[in-house]
């Protein structure tokens, strides 16, 4: 019975998982008119947005009317809350408080400094509620780390339980102040970019308990849904938000409204400036489908105008190919402003670019931000993993998909150095940066930060310098060192898999993990057990290599049943006085070593004079292992890994010997260069003197 | 006397003292030796055996150099690829514009103000050797002679360099980040950059040619108070600021027609061959020497024109 009682209730959570976000928003005129196409998400928190923007105050007035559903199996008694520009309330916030020591806020103005204000929550009487009014139950609470002073989330007590699959209309009424630009949000002269401005639900996890968490660094977490927003501008100015413009109404105010929708994204974001400059394209590829594309440039950035295109294009060509395509038929570019610090961010179908104003095409600016933050439309907007706790699910995984878009689309970028306060750019040609494919990117800070914590922590919860490489630098290697253990087909299988069952849900690690063992059919717990839930770091390096002619038997030889004694054989050359056998054998010794704590199954390739190459496998488990051979050539190479499977291995210059070193001509190179650079330094001394 | 002929009876005059130009440069050289040693086996001893070292010969190879500079201490961190190129100059110019040579490692600091000693120690015997005077004086007993007169006046000179190097440029990018504070465009912001480094360079220039012309008057007079020095040239400055500003600019139009010279001949990163790396260490040998000479150009120049029209 109680199975039977389980399984209808599982049924009717079922069927009201399906029902209900088709039912949710049929009132609304807008929606009707535009909820025609499928339902792609399970369409949890939907939000009607009316704000009105004051520039001259930099003010956001806005009512939003959020249609929200309890999508667990537990009755919840309160409601959670963001209110994201608490953070610049003042220097106490959790946020700021964490990163005083990297941003200066001495230069911070009465003007700059901002706040979520709910003026009013009301609940509606509507799907079996009565009308109530919360906002004398509003309290602001401090899950993370108790800090009293933080007021970034806020907690309503309901009037009574809601129940699983109950839906509830909240209606409220708040004014943002917007900061100055800071942490790719707020307003820079009459800029504006606006993330995570409105009051907005946590997510209700399926065990009943709110995922609502404070915000202190790291990025965002919520439901998928339908946004319905008017925002009011002054006239003549450009706004461009998630979504499409349904309509626009001129105020006798001076004022526009703008009207946008869109459905099954899980945020909202928008911007608005009199300077921005729009142009139109559209992405067509066999097989995908079409996409409008949007960009509104800053003048500066006029000349940039294809290459943003270009880059939108060749994203969603490749992960349109190679993971799922773009679902939503439109996409807006933000070339952000200059100095406005609201560069490289996403949100669902629009994010932000940037590039600066002196930018030569071999330095891949605007076009590796590009790629990255519009890659971010897959992982993040369409499969949207918590970046609270595991950040490295889309950034991770996008850096990855990244490196291998840009690595077929472009050529590798050359390196700069920027002069001048860093506007006049330098090229150096003949210097590119290394591909993910071939190796770490950043892997200075990747080796010296790698054991600071483990990728397994949550992403608010890492250590300090510690969320930057475990969100993005180790996971993309990760998934590199994957790629070439298990070919590319196989990876693309994999990914392409864990792209369609998850999208428009919330996947969690391990969700990935099932998808790669199932899609693989071999159990990679090891694999992951090393680099997701450990600090470990990977170093396989040549120990020692020795090789020399064989020589004659120095000592007793028994010949038939005698022993005889060898004498060293005159003019013998070599220290021991022993003749080196006819036909002349080499006996080369090769030592291998696992310096590091982690373990992989390594290759070791070994090149003789004569340029044959043997293969050796190595399950890498030992701390080290050694390898003889008695071949008539000798050994001139050593390679531990030849292929480059394992690029999360620390260190690549120990992974080779070679007979023929070229260390010192290399060195005394750079050395040379080195000194030219010294030697000029200090004669520019002598304009003192 | 007239620009023109102070400027190419610079030439001549300077031309008089190659062999010192070029002690120089070997004192310039060997100071930077022996740092590039310890480089040099930082980087030999970090690839062993390494056939990073085939990319490293050929190019340039970034995976061993992030390794390599997340481990490098002292001197070897000041390696980046930049300066490779144009880069060994513009790195240096770039530091230089934005003060930031003056916190360089202590190394290099040091060694930049053992090599503007030198500098000091030199400036007496060049300016006495640019001058025309009755008999050829001795180079070295001419520095020695003038070397704490000169030393005095360079305190002086320190002084006010830092008074315009530290607090005026301060001060001045304060006001420069406040006006652009809420600026969008780059193109803006680049320009009010451009006339940041105006505003506080030409004061520099100006204390320089003080103290420049203050050198070849202590010489010229034999003045015992080296102090009293720069009065007396800024009378003579105001007197002839024309000409003073003229021959400044046209030597110092000749330094840039070396740079972009050299910009144009120097090698990158594709150097693999003993020669071919030869080949690039030899041009930016001659680039360094080039510059030393235009230095003492500065000084021949001025000196001539000084000497031809103070009475």
């Amino acid at each position: 019975m109680k199975k039977n009682g389980i399984l209808f209730g599982q049924i009717f959570f079922l069927l009201l998982q399906i029902c209900l976000p088709l039912s949710i928003f049929s009132q609304s005129n807008t929606n009707k008119k535009f909820a025609a196409g499928p339902v792609l998400s399970p369409r949890i928190a939907n939000y009607a947005i009316d704000v009105k923007l004051d520039t001259e105050k930099h003010l956001l007035n806005g009512s939003e009317v959020l249609t929200w559903r309890n999508t667990s199996r537990y009755d919840i008694p309160d409601l959670r809350f963001h209110l994201y520009y608490n953070a610049w309330l003042n220097d106490k916030s959790s946020f700021l408080s964490r990163l005083n020591s990297y941003y200066r806020l001495a230069g911070y103005g009465k003007n700059d400094w901002a706040y979520c204000k709910v003026k009013s929550i009301k609940i509606k009487g509507t799907r079996g509620w009565r009308d109530a009014d919360l906002t004398q139950s509003m309290k602001y609470i401090q899950p993370d780390d108790m800090n009293s002073d933080d007021k970034t989330v806020m907690e309503v007590q309901l009037p009574r339980l809601i129940r699983p699959g109950e839906s509830i209309e909240i209606e409220i009424e708040w004014q943002s102040k917007v900061p100055r630009t800071f942490a790719r949000t707020g307003t820079i002269d009459e800029y504006y970019f606006l993330g995570q401005w409105f009051p907005k639900i946590g997510v209700l996890q399926d065990d009943g308990l709110w995922n609502c968490h404070q915000f202190i660094g790291t990025e965002f977490f919520s439901d998928y849904g339908v946004y319905d927003v008017k925002m009011t501008v002054p006239k003549d100015w450009i706004v461009g938000a998630t979504g499409e413009e349904v309509d626009r109404t001129q105020n006798d105010s001076g004022t526009v409204m703008h009207h946008y929708y869109q459905a099954d994204v899980h945020d909202f974001a928008w911007t608005t400036s009199p300077h921005f400059r729009v142009f139109t394209d559209r992405f067509e590829e066999t097989g995908l489908p079409a996409t409008r594309l949007r960009l509104l440039l800053m003048p500066d950035h006029l000349d940039k105008k294809e290459r943003y295109f270009q880059a939108t294009k060749t994203t969603l060509k490749y992960y349109g190919t190679w993971f799922g395509p773009y679902p939503y038929g439109h996409l807006t570019i933000i070339d952000p402003a200059y100095q406005s610090r609201t560069g490289g961010m996403e949100y669902p179908t629009l994010f932000t670019g940037g590039t600066r104003w002196l930018s030569p095409k071999a330095t891949l600016s605007p076009e590796g931000v590009t790629v990255h933050e519009c890659g971010h439309q897959f992982w993040y907007g369409i499969v949207g993993n918590n970046e609270f706790e595991n950040a490295w699910l889309d950034e991770g995984f996008n850096t990855y998909s990244q490196s291998r878009a840009m690595e077929v689309a472009y050529p590798p970028r050359t390196l700069d150095r920027r002069y001048l306060d860093g506007f006049l750019p330098v090229l150096f040609p003949g210097i590119h940066e290394v591909y993910r494919s071939q190796g770490a990117e950043r892997f200075d800070g990747f080796e010296s930060g790698l054991k600071l914590d483990r990728m397994s922590r949550d992403s608010w919860q890492q250590a300090p310098g510690a969320y930057r490489i475990n969100a993005y630098n180790k996971p993309a290697l990760m998934l590199q060192t994957l790629e070439n253990y298990l070919g590319w087909d196989l990876m693309q299988k994999i990914m392409s898999t864990y792209f369609e069952r998850w999208k428009f849900k919330h996947p969690r690690p391990e969700d990935f993990f099932r998808v790669v063992n199932e899609i693989s059919s071999l159990d990679m717990s090891w694999f992951f057990e090393q680099t997701y839930n450990s600090s470990n770091v990977f170093d396989y390096a040549v120990g020692s290599v020795r090789s020399q002619p064989v020589r004659a038997t120095l000592g007793y030889v028994e010949e038939d049943g005698l022993l005889q004694f060898e004498e060293p054989s005159e003019g013998a050359a070599g220290d021991t006085n022993q003749a080196e056998v006819v036909p002349p054998q080499f006996k080369s010794t090769i030592i291998v070593r696992r310096w590091g704590e982690a373990i992989f199954p390594v290759e070791i390739k070994m090149t003789f004079a004569n340029g044959d190459t043997l293969l050796e496998r190595w399950d890498g488990s030992d701390r080290w292992a050694r390898f003889d051979y008695v071949r008539p050539e000798k050994l001139v190479k050593v390679e531990v890994d030849p292929r480059g499977v394992l690029v999360l291995d620390i260190n690549r210059t120990n992974n080779t010997w070679s007979a023929k070193p070229q260390a010192r001509i290399a060195a005394y190179k750079w050395t040379g260069k080195w000194m030219i650079w010294l030697q000029s330094m200090l004669q520019f001394f002598t304009f003192f003197s | 006397m007239t620009t023109s002929k102070a400027f190419f009876s610079g030439i001549q005059r300077v031309n008089r003292t190659l062999k010192i130009i070029f002690l120089i440069y070997l004192v310039n050289l060997l100071i930077v030796m022996a740092f590039g040693s310890i480089l040099a086996g930082a980087i030999e001893k970090d690839l062993g055996n390494s056939l990073d070292a085939q990319n490293l010969r050929k190019g340039f190879d970034y995976l061993w150099y992030d390794s390599f500079s997340s481990q490098a201490g002292g001197i070897a961190k000041t390696f980046t690829p930049t300066v490779t190129g144009i880069g060994a100059v513009f790195n240096g110019l770039d530091d230089f514009l934005n003060t930031r040579v003056f916190s360089s490692q202590p190394a290099i600091l040091a060694m930049g103000f053992a090599f503007l000693l030198l500098w000091t120690f030199f400036s007496a015997g060049f300016i006495a050797s640019f001058l025309q005077m009755p008999e050829k004086p001795s180079f070295f007993h001419e520095s020695a002679r003038f070397f704490w007169r000169f030393l005095l006046l360079g305190i002086l000179a320190a002084i006010c360099y830092y008074i315009v190097l530290h607090y005026f440029f301060q001060w001045i990018s304060a006001i420069e980040a406040q006006i652009t504070r809420q600026t969008v465009d780059e193109r803006t912001v680049f320009i009010y950059t451009v006339i940041k480094y105006l505003i506080v360079w030409l004061p520099v220039v100006l204390i320089n040619i003080i103290f420049d012309y203050s050198k070849v008057a202590i010489v010229r007079h034999d003045l015992t108070n080296a102090l009293r020095a720069p009065l007396r040239v800024v009378r003579f400055i105001m007197a002839h600021w024309g000409k003073v500003i003229i021959l400044y600019l046209a030597v110092g139009v000749v330094w840039i027609g070396w740079l972009a010279l050299y910009w144009a001949v120097v090698p990158g990163a594709a150097t693999s061959t003993w020669g071919a790396i030869l080949w690039a260490f030899v041009i930016g040998q001659i680039y360094l020497i080039i510059r030393i000479w235009t230095k003492g150009f500065f000084y021949a120049s001025e000196t001539v024109l000084y000497d031809g029209l103070v009475e």
